[in-house]
């Protein structure tokens, strides 16, 4: 966070820049779109708008998460079931966003749950293989000894499997959940009526120019306030570990 | 009996490591197998433990299996007290013993495996073992860290454990250790077979 206040002041002179080279017309300057973000945020659209958001992507990311942790932990105590499983997820993996918004809208139509198949299609694949990654990669001699001391399987699973999985599970989380408000922005953009990409979408058909450049300001917002607020905190855990200190 | 094993061979590629080793460990004795690295003394333990399949000959173990391997196997993740509440988690009043068997072997109940010396980790996977109480205890290279005190710490339970009715598997390449407890020592010869000293 301590970056913030030299991110806003780059931020600043480089659309002043823009502003100078493109003209107002294209490029508003700061000071026009922070006086549009404070009409936005006085008349309540802005927080509700990006609440809207925020509950799809957050909606999306705690399905993809349940799905594929769950089914990535089970797949990995099973070599059989990773062998069945991979080629399947990787394909996942490498298809492309816009094939699951197109084929949500066909299925369900315009509206909210859009955004939300969008996420839970881009980040279920990249939890999954993470989480199966972070199983195979136990340390064997781990299982050996708890096999040895017969350690029950509920406490092998919480104790040994999930602390072991999760610097794994955190960088596809990290990953996945900046990545999931560009989707849910995205989809919102092709196949919502409201919500933060679907503001912009309207802006932009509008050339309503602050307009656009306050909406894609509060998108970046949110993404880096997930990033610092949520992310971040979940890290230190994983760094004390490694140093060997009990975590904070 | 505790342990018996019977014509146990074992063969890494085609590499005959084992060959033919019988032996048997009743409650309360203690064995002690000794020979340099390579001689095939942590597979034999492994088998001993049921953690690795012998290529040839049977396996029979009664009551509960506490271990300590050479390469200590602790949770990185969980402090000392975690690591032992960890393995004594499916003993009944296994949480009471964790903090007698930390203070016998002199560590801090709060402490990490990544900040511990290699001395301190050898102590905590010993303690880990004695604590669980069980009817065969097997110990990997119990004393590799003797200026750490490891072999002292690790001495003393020994006998401990035997007097209470368990038996006690361990290997060492170290001839000069001789536990009380030790009733045999028994060395692995160039053959793979098993040979009292």
């Amino acid at each position: 966070m301590t970056a913030v206040p030299g991110l806003l002041l780059l931020a600043t002179a480089l659309g002043y820049a823009a502003t100078a080279i493109a003209g107002p017309a294209l490029s508003p300057p700061p000071a026009a779109v922070v006086l549009h973000l404070l009409g936005l945020a006085a008349g309540g659209d802005l927080f509700i708008e990006a609440a809207r958001t925020l509950s799809r992507g957050a909606l999306g990311i705690l399905i993809a998460n349940l799905l594929g942790v769950g089914a990535g932990l089970a797949a990995g105590c099973s070599t059989r079931l990773v062998r069945l499983a991979r080629p399947a997820l990787t394909a996942l993996n490498a298809c492309p966003p816009v094939v699951w918004i197109s084929l949500a809208m066909v299925w369900m139509g315009t509206g909210g749950a859009v955004p939300t198949v969008a996420v839970v299609a881009g980040t279920l694949p990249p939890v999954f293989l993470a989480t199966l990654e972070g199983v195979a990669s136990q340390d064997p001699r781990l299982r050996a000894m708890s096999r040895a001391f017969a350690v029950p399987a509920p406490v092998r699973l919480a104790r040994m499997v999930v602390p072991g999985v999760f610097p794994f599970w955190l960088a596809a989380f990290a990953h996945t959940s900046s990545a999931a408000w560009k989707l849910a922005a995205v989809a919102e953009y092709l196949g919502a009526a409201d919500g933060l990409g679907a503001r912009i979408y309207w802006a932009y058909r509008r050339l309503d120019m602050e307009g656009l450049y306050a909406w894609t300001a509060m998108v970046v917002a949110i993404g880096v306030l997930v990033d610092a607020g949520l992310i971040a905190r979940l890290r230190r855990p994983v760094r004390s570990a490694r140093r060997g200190e009990a975590a904070p | 009996m505790i342990l018996r094993l019977r014509g146990v061979t074992h063969q890494f590629g085609s590499r005959r490591v084992l060959s033919g080793v019988d032996l048997t460990l009743a409650a309360g004795e203690g064995v002690r197998l000794v020979g340099p690295s390579g001689r095939g003394k942590s597979t034999l333990l492994e088998i001993a433990a049921g953690l690795l399949a012998p290529t040839r000959g049977t396996v029979d173990r009664r009551g509960r299996l506490a271990i300590a391997f050479q390469d200590d196997a602790l949770l990185p993740w969980t402090d000392a007290a975690g690591n032992l509440a960890y393995a004594l988690a499916g003993i009944p009043g296994g949480r009471q013993r964790i903090a007698p068997w930390l203070e016998r072997f002199g560590l801090p109940p709060d402490l990490l495996p990544g900040a511990m010396s290699g001395g301190m980790c050898r102590r905590l996977a010993l303690a880990r073992a004695f604590a669980a109480g069980a009817d065969l205890t097997i110990l990997d290279e119990p004393f590799a860290f003797p200026a750490a005190g490891g072999r002292a710490a690790g001495a003393r339970p020994t006998p401990h454990r035997a007097a209470a009715g368990g038996a006690v598997l361990h290997s060492t390449h170290q001839t000069e250790d001789t536990p009380a407890s030790t009733s045999r020592t028994l060395a692995i010869d160039d053959s793979g077979g098993l040979a009292g000293l």
